[in-house]
């Protein structure tokens, strides 16, 4: 990706202590870094990003490889942190977390101050993510809002490419079979109007 | 399909100045690993679990550092105690050591650091091993408290300095007092920390040992009489 080239030289000052190379980073990423955490752990996105950043700082002596490895590589620790997040969370009794395997309550809601902040087209495309399975939902967000390879975003999720790409395939097919995304569809098509209140499951 | 595309670009699209109100945060956080990070040590892959621990145990450290070091860093210095225990916990966990040859031997403390700059990477700052930690924590929330205030400071680090400091509101003045601290080439103490052992007794104070040349500025002999009127004139008498 031209997008990681344009990265390396950020990445290469930053390594050699150069503030202003890991704030060059810090810029490029941190938005895709955001979003996805916000599908993966909701309104503490914020949170865990900062903490994914900590550690990233910390351990970028003993990271090697090109700027395409290092969005792999720092989506990795967002990843971690994410799952760490929602441990703790689920440890604490007064706000239970859902079970991950049902379509709408698997990934936590967010909150309004959250929603602030970002433009209300983002969000609806981030809230009907959030609502697919979990697996599905992580899949489509490295893949195309990080902009991971298959075989970055295998590495990242632990999963082989096949899973990958079937999750990612799955997760699409339910976004594009969604109403709202439905609605949305040009009506020039010449398509008879479709109902929002099909059911999806086509 | 239109509405997908049009689903995923909105997913991908970041409207300007959103989302980057932590930028200060993490570079300061960036900074400060910079000057803990040793360069020397061999660049090893170290498996995620271990990782994970190690980081967890970090931070715990960073809460339980806290405590001592709350007390500790008004003297300018943490006690070898701490120092000793951050070494076995973070060489048990599988982190480098902190450098020690870095610390300052005693009491020649070389920086002269300016306190409104963030120290450059590098080697040029030297405080405890333990103190550092707080420095970070407290860096990192100096640089987020200006923007929302510690909107981006991390769930951890702001609970370590809440617990610290006693409470959320008292964090920034921790934290000044800390900032304020490290900018100070490790000085005397100001005054009036009662860890200082050599103090002399108070004037006034009625000691038991009975020492006659202990009442002051009378060079003279002779008890100055009706000075005190409470205190008792026979001082060798430690009845009770």
């Amino acid at each position: 990706m031209s997008d990681d080239d344009d990265l390396l030289p950020a990445l290469r000052a930053a390594q050699g202590g150069d503030e202003q190379g890991f704030a060059t980073l810090w810029r490029a990423l941190q938005p895709a870094v955001l979003r996805y955490l916000r599908v993966v752990v909701g309104d503490a996105a914020e949170d865990v990003a900062s903490e994914t950043w900590l550690q990233a700082a910390r351990d970028l002596h003993r990271f090697s490889g090109d700027g395409a490895a290092f969005r792999g590589w720092l989506f990795r620790i967002a990843r971690h942190r994410g799952i760490d997040e929602r441990r703790r969370v689920g440890r604490r009794p007064e706000e239970p977390v859902a079970s991950g395997g049902s379509p709408d309550s698997g990934l936590r809601a967010r909150d309004a101050a959250a929603e602030a902040m970002e433009g209300s087209d983002t969000r609806w495309a981030l809230e009907l993510i959030s609502s697919l399975p979990s697996d599905q939902a992580e899949a489509v967000m490295l893949r195309v809002v990080a902009g991971l390879d298959v075989a970055t975003t295998a590495k990242v999720l632990g999963k082989r490419s096949g899973a990958v790409r079937v999750a990612t395939m799955r997760g699409l097919r339910r976004l594009a079979a969604h109403p709202q995304v439905q609605a949305r569809n040009a009506p020039v098509a010449g398509n008879a109007p479709i109902d929002p209140a099909l059911p999806e499951g086509v | 399909m239109e509405g997908l595309v049009e689903l995923l670009d909105a997913a991908r699209t970041s409207t300007p100045g959103e989302d980057l109100a932590g930028e200060r945060a993490a570079v300061a956080g960036f900074l400060a690993a910079r000057q803990r990070a040793v360069p020397t040590a061999p660049p090893r892959r170290r498996n995620r679990a271990v990782r994970t621990i190690a980081m967890k145990v970090a931070l715990g450290f960073a809460v339980l550092a806290f405590g001592g070091t709350a007390l500790a860093a008004r003297t300018g210095s943490l006690p070898p105690a701490a120092q000793e225990r951050a070494h076995d916990i973070f060489s048990q966990a599988g982190v480098p050591a902190p450098d020690r040859s870095r610390q300052p031997s005693a009491g020649g403390g070389p920086t002269s650091a300016v306190p409104s700059r963030l120290p450059t990477p590098g080697r040029s700052v030297t405080s405890a091993p333990g103190g550092t930690t707080v420095l970070d924590l407290c860096r990192v929330w100096d640089a987020a408290r200006q923007d929302p205030p510690g909107k981006a400071v991390p769930a951890p680090t702001r609970r370590a300095l809440a617990a610290a400091a006693g409470g959320m509101p008292e964090i920034d003045g921790f934290c000044a007092k800390q900032l304020g601290k490290s900018a100070e080439p490790s000085g005397p103490p100001s005054s009036g920390t009662a860890s200082k052992p050599a103090e002399p007794p108070k004037p006034g104070k009625p000691t038991t040992t009975g020492k006659p040349s202990d009442t002051p500025s009378h060079p003279g002999k002779g008890h100055g009489t009706s000075k005190r009127p409470d205190h008792p004139k026979g001082r060798g008498r430690n009845g009770g």
